[in-house]
């Protein structure tokens, strides 16, 4: 009984008969006599048409084709043989009759087009075959066949050396092993020193080999006498192999013939492996140890075996670099391959992070955290069952070395601070290419920047993250050497930046909130626990990624001069628009307090305004007229940073002359209190600012006494007074800060 | 102006002037503009001089236009020859439609007819080619390809009210989109200028003839130039992202920042019942509305990511909505009131509009693109 699909078509394929005018006839149809079976046609197809070139399958002009067409058709291919075995020694031809039309078939089988489609790509494979195009230059080769009836996968993982004539025999580690797999490293020539451990036997051959692999032992050794391997060499390499396998276990042969790579180009290594199993291999053993120098019964027992076994051919999983093109090659996360990452706190994040950059190959991985595994949060953070109580950095290290056994990965459950303080520890974590600080720490961000803005040497990029309380927005800085400030200098800029912003207040809630119900903690084990934030496994592999990938784009495309931070946001509740942002900051003007040793990071817009209050200074009053204005930003007493982010002009009670400038305080306290409220007290009255033109930017004998007024009076109520001075002219300003501490006058 | 001048002084103090790619004008800044771009003083020299026109004032220049020159004759002649018989022309073909409404008695035709004749009468001159004249004693014969500051583009923005679409004359080329691309001699600057500028409430067309060249054809086409305002306020919609073009002027720009000298919300004082006054009122609420819309179309390029940044700075902004106050503000309410009509300025009035230009420069780049 024909099926729907396989009358429609026999429908098509007689549409496709009556329109070819002879080229194509059915010379027989068996249809089904039960459900389920396949109808059989037998075909005759007109060949003299396909121009043929050498190296092309020289087609007759006629071909007879054996067509199966599967009950469930176009759900399932139909099958396409030739009559006869003829061709079977070309690419394509497999089991010496079957036509390999698709490549893929599940993205290249259209089944709305039925017979039609199908019968286009008989047409189109007929031409190519007796062209020789079905491997056109450029293109990947058909690989050659071995029919696998092992269910061994072989997984050779590094580049196989280039056989030289006739033929290259040696070994292959087994670096892995299990019931599923064997996995092979290093190759070793049998003419060096045979390592110790377990031995995969191998020969490669500078040829090709029959597109179709022998089936029998007997029909393997007679391919490969004619391409001058000596049977001898690859009995001895079998039973060297035999001997280097303990009892139970099977042996390998690999099989390498140059015929894999791409058309027209470089021919590699095309592996094929032969397993011969345990049982057989303990006889060998027993064989060559039963032999003596005047008995070689186990040379008998070889070829007595050889005329009669079949070959037991395994899968091969292709793991060598020169075969295998990764599937990040173009992805962003191609830069961490090879590269040496230190990874500061393995939590919600840090776990996650290391399992990605194991799996996009990372070369060294530096782990550190003190906490361990708890039960708790098993929920979201990449840890098993079996692994609570384990320090996170060493678990950490356990789950990179199971997902990628390369990764060299190093776990340290010291404490990073403490760490810091360590010369040589600080010399190991900056001597990697990246510095992850995935531990949303104020004290690391702080010790950051302590240990850091001293070091001598250059510290390589520095990306921090962190999570929002729901794990629904995240936020990322990275810092380059080149512009000051890291974790700690880099989180304040996107809380001034995105203070500006009317649409950034849902970030700035998130992650500097002034609310209560924000402010509250949440302890999952109360008493007990440390505050955390609130999410699952899902928000944190989501937002992890995200970052991750966006990590992977700064390091892969830097710009070396600038800063960068980046808000992430699942939460949904806001469409359309942009509910993330982006920040980069050039480097700061750089000044170091001579008096009291503070650095003094002034942003580019700070000076950027201060200039142009000069210019409308020398445009209105003239080029010797100082002017000046109020500095705001803050100050850090315990890294003795002082922070200027932004300023104004002159107030307009202030006095301006030639020879001094007098800062008025009219609207002063109102803009500070604007600033303060606004950047959540990030950004405040810091000190003032004021020219000398044309002259040196230090302080005068008038700037001296100011200062002892204003710091032994009553009135100004802050420790201390940033004075910037501005020399020179607006064009090319020369500019010195200096810290006066209310403590330098009692 | 003033408060363009005072804008354009924060600009120049920030650094920020001599970076400006891209120069769009409409109506009374398209003076200031084409002053600017058209002139290689330094900026001291520019800002004397600038102070100095407004002092005096361009309604003298065009008042001495009427008197001195050929001008006033042309005017008086057009209305004489033509504006008369327009009107007894226009009152002809009212009573006409008055006529054929009341009896359905058949005079369409002929009322086309007078309207074809009304409009086909010449006009040799007008208060806005008076205006031309009088701005070529400020840019002489320079064409709008002669800017003198360097890597600036100009756009000078009009509406063509026949088409009813933007008419821009620019340093890279001048047209419309509906007739092409003007070839042959470039416009002169007084032209552009006092065709962006032509007010329609106060001041009559600009009649132009230009030879355009488009999709390969080239044909001589009649304008009809009224103020650019009337069709973009802003003069942005060159610099807007998402524009294609193929069909029309595209200036990619990174920041825009727009200098807008409008008085902002009605006080709603008025009782506009009269059809002048309702006709104005109705024209100022269309305005702007339509600015709104451009100014949320501008933000909403920034919040998406299509443009790096934008700044508003706006005469008639609510004081209460600034980022933060300087103790010193000109207060919106000191200066909303002032009138664009081109009149002598007082110094204390020069002295409020551009410090309010300056002072709201200042703290929207402050706050807003800092990063500039």
């Amino acid at each position: 009984m024909k099926s729907d699909g396989q009358a429609w078509a026999l429908e098509q394929l007689s549409e496709i008969v009556q329109a070819s005018f002879g080229s194509l006839e059915v010379l027989d149809t068996v249809e089904p006599t039960e459900d389920g079976e396949a109808v059989l046609v037998s075909l005759s197809v007109d060949c003299s048409g396909y121009p043929r070139k050498p190296g092309g399958i020289p087609f007759r002009s006629r071909e007879r084709l054996l067509l199966k067409l599967p009950a469930n058709f176009p759900l399932e291919l139909p099958r396409l043989d030739f009559a006869h075995k003829r061709y079977g020694d070309f690419s394509h031809v497999q089991w010496g009759s079957y036509i390999c039309l698709y490549q893929a078939p599940d993205s290249e089988w259209q089944p709305e087009d039925g017979l039609f489609g199908y019968m286009q790509r008989v047409d189109d494979w007929l031409r190519a075959a007796a062209a020789d195009e079905l491997d056109p230059a450029g293109m990947p080769l058909h690989p050659p066949v071995t029919y696998a009836v092992s269910s061994l996968k072989i997984v050779p993982t590094q580049d196989t050396p280039v056989p030289e004539p006739p033929f290259w025999a040696g070994y292959a580690k087994v670096t892995r092993e299990n019931e599923n797999r064997i996995e092979l490293g290093e190759w070793v020539e049998s003419s060096g020193a045979i390592p110790d451990g377990r031995l995969a036997a191998a020969v490669l051959l500078p040829n090709g080999m029959p597109h179709e692999y022998p089936k029998s032992v007997s029909g393997l050794l007679d391919e490969l006498n004619a391409r001058g391997v000596p049977i001898q060499i690859i009995r001895l390499m079998i039973q060297l192999g035999v001997l280097r396998s303990e009892s139970g276990q099977p042996l390998i042969f690999i099989l390498g013939a140059a015929m894999r790579g791409i058309a027209g180009g470089q021919r590699l290594q095309h592996l094929a492996a032969w397993r011969i199993d345990a049982q057989r291999v303990d006889e060998m053993r027993a064989a060559i140890r039963a032999a003596t120098d005047d008995n070689a019964s186990d040379v008998a027992e070889f070829y007595d075996w050889a005329v009669k076994a079949n070959i037991e051919w395994c899968s091969v999983y292709e793991d060598r670099p020169e075969i295998v093109t990764r599937r990040d090659a173009e992805s962003a996360s191609a830069w961490w391959k090879g590269r040496h990452v230190v990874l500061l706190g393995c939590g919600a994040i840090g776990s996650a992070v290391a399992m990605l950059l194991a799996r996009a190959g990372v070369g060294k991985l530096q782990l550190y955290d003190k906490d361990s595994v708890k039960p708790g949060v098993l929920v979201r953070q990449l840890f098993d069952r079996y692994q609570i109580g384990a320090n996170k950095a060493k678990a950490t290290a356990q789950n990179v070395r199971y997902a990628n056994p390369a990764v060299e990965a190093l776990s340290s459950p010291a404490d990073i601070v403490r760490l810091l303080e360590v010369p040589e520890r600080r010399a190991d974590i900056l001597a990697a290419d990246v510095i992850i600080n995935a531990t949303a720490s104020t004290t690391v961000a702080t010790s950051l920047e302590k240990q850091f803005r001293t070091w001598p040497k250059l510290h390589p990029p520095i990306i921090s993250m962190a999570l929002g309380h729901k794990a629904d927005q995240s936020l990322m800085t990275m810092a380059f050497q080149a512009v000051p400030g890291i974790t700690l200098d880099l989180d304040r800029r996107a809380k001034v930046a995105l203070s500006n912003l009317a649409k950034g207040k849902h970030v700035l809630d998130e992650f500097w909130p002034v609310t209560p119900d924000r402010t509250r903690l949440f302890q999952p084990e109360p008493g007990c626990s440390s505050p955390t934030f609130r999410g699952s496994a899902a928000d944190v592999m989501a937002l992890t990624a995200l970052m991750t990938n966006v990590a992977s784009r700064w390091l892969a495309y830097p710009s070396m001069v600038v800063a960068r931070a980046r808000s992430f946001d699942l939460t949904g509740q806001r469409t359309g628009g942009l509910n993330e942002f982006e920040f980069e900051w050039p480097s700061d003007i750089i000044l170091v307090d001579g008096r009291n040793s503070y650095q003094i990071r002034v942003t580019q817009t700070a000076l950027s305004g201060m200039r142009a209050w000069m210019r409308k200074s020398e445009r209105v009053n003239g080029r010797r007229v100082e002017t000046g204005g109020i500095l705001f930003g803050h100050v850090d007493e315990f890294l003795k940073i002082v922070w200027v982010d932004e300023i104004s002009g002159p107030p307009p009670d202030s006095v301006q002359s030639s020879t001094a400038f007098v800062c008025g305080t009219a609207g002063v306290s109102e803009v500070n209190a604007e600033k303060t409220k606004r950047t959540r007290k990030s950004v405040a009255f810091v000190g003032m600012w004021h020219t000398h033109p044309g002259g040196i930017p230090l302080p005068s004998d008038t700037d001296y006494s100011a200062m002892t007024n204003l710091l032994t009076s009553d009135e100004f109520q802050a420790k201390r007074f940033l004075m910037i001075i501005i020399g020179a002219d607006s064009s090319r300003p020369l500019i010195s800060g200096t810290v006066f501490e209310r403590a330098d006058y009692q | 102006m003033a408060f363009h001048l005072g804008c354009l002084r924060a600009l120049h103090d920030r650094g920020l002037l001599g970076k400006v790619r891209v120069l769009s004008t409409v109506s009374g800044g398209s003076v200031i503009g084409a002053c600017y771009a058209y002139s290689s003083d330094d900026f001291v020299t520019f800002d004397r001089k600038l102070v100095e026109l407004l002092r005096k004032g361009i309604q003298r220049m065009i008042l001495r236009e009427l008197l001195t020159s050929a001008q006033g004759v042309k005017i008086l002649l057009t209305l004489v020859v033509s504006g008369l018989p327009s009107a007894i022309l226009w009152c002809l073909s009212s009573i006409l439609c008055v006529c054929r409404t009341l009896t359905g008695a058949p005079t369409r035709r002929i009322e086309r007819a007078l309207v074809a004749f009304r409009q086909s009468l010449p006009v040799w001159g007008s208060l806005t080619t008076a205006f031309e004249q009088a701005l070529k004693k400020l840019f002489g014969s320079n064409t709008v390809l002669d800017v003198a500051r360097p890597d600036l583009h100009v756009v000078i923005n009009a509406c063509d009210l026949k088409t009813g679409t933007a008419f821009r004359f620019g340093s890279q080329r001048s047209g419309a989109w509906r007739y092409g691309k003007v070839v042959g001699p470039a416009p002169t600057v007084a032209k552009a200028v006092a065709a962006s500028a032509a007010f329609p409430i106060i001041l009559p067309p600009l009649i132009e003839t230009f030879q355009f060249s488009k999709a390969g054809n080239t044909k001589v086409q009649t304008v009809v130039l009224t103020d650019g305002g009337v069709f973009d306020n802003l003069g942005v919609s060159v610099l807007e992202p998402g524009r294609d073009g193929d069909i029309t002027d595209t200036y990619p720009v990174t920041h825009i920042i727009s200098l807008n000298a409008g008085p902002g919300q009605l006080d709603g004082g008025d009782h506009p019942f009269w059809c002048v006054g309702r006709v104005t009122k109705s024209f100022e609420a269309v305005h702007r509305k339509s600015q709104d819309h451009v100014y949320s179309r501008l933000h909403r390029h920034v919040e998406t990511g299509e443009l790096d940044g934008f700044g508003m700075v706006y005469l008639g902004q609510q004081d209460h909505r600034l980022p933060y106050k300087p103790p010193d503000l000109v207060t919106r309410d000191t200066v909303r009131d002032y009138p664009t009509d081109f009149a002598p300025i007082s110094v204390k009035d020069l002295s409020l509009l551009t410090m309010r230009g300056e002072q709201l420069t200042h703290i929207i780049i402050d706050r807003y693109l800092p990063q500039l």
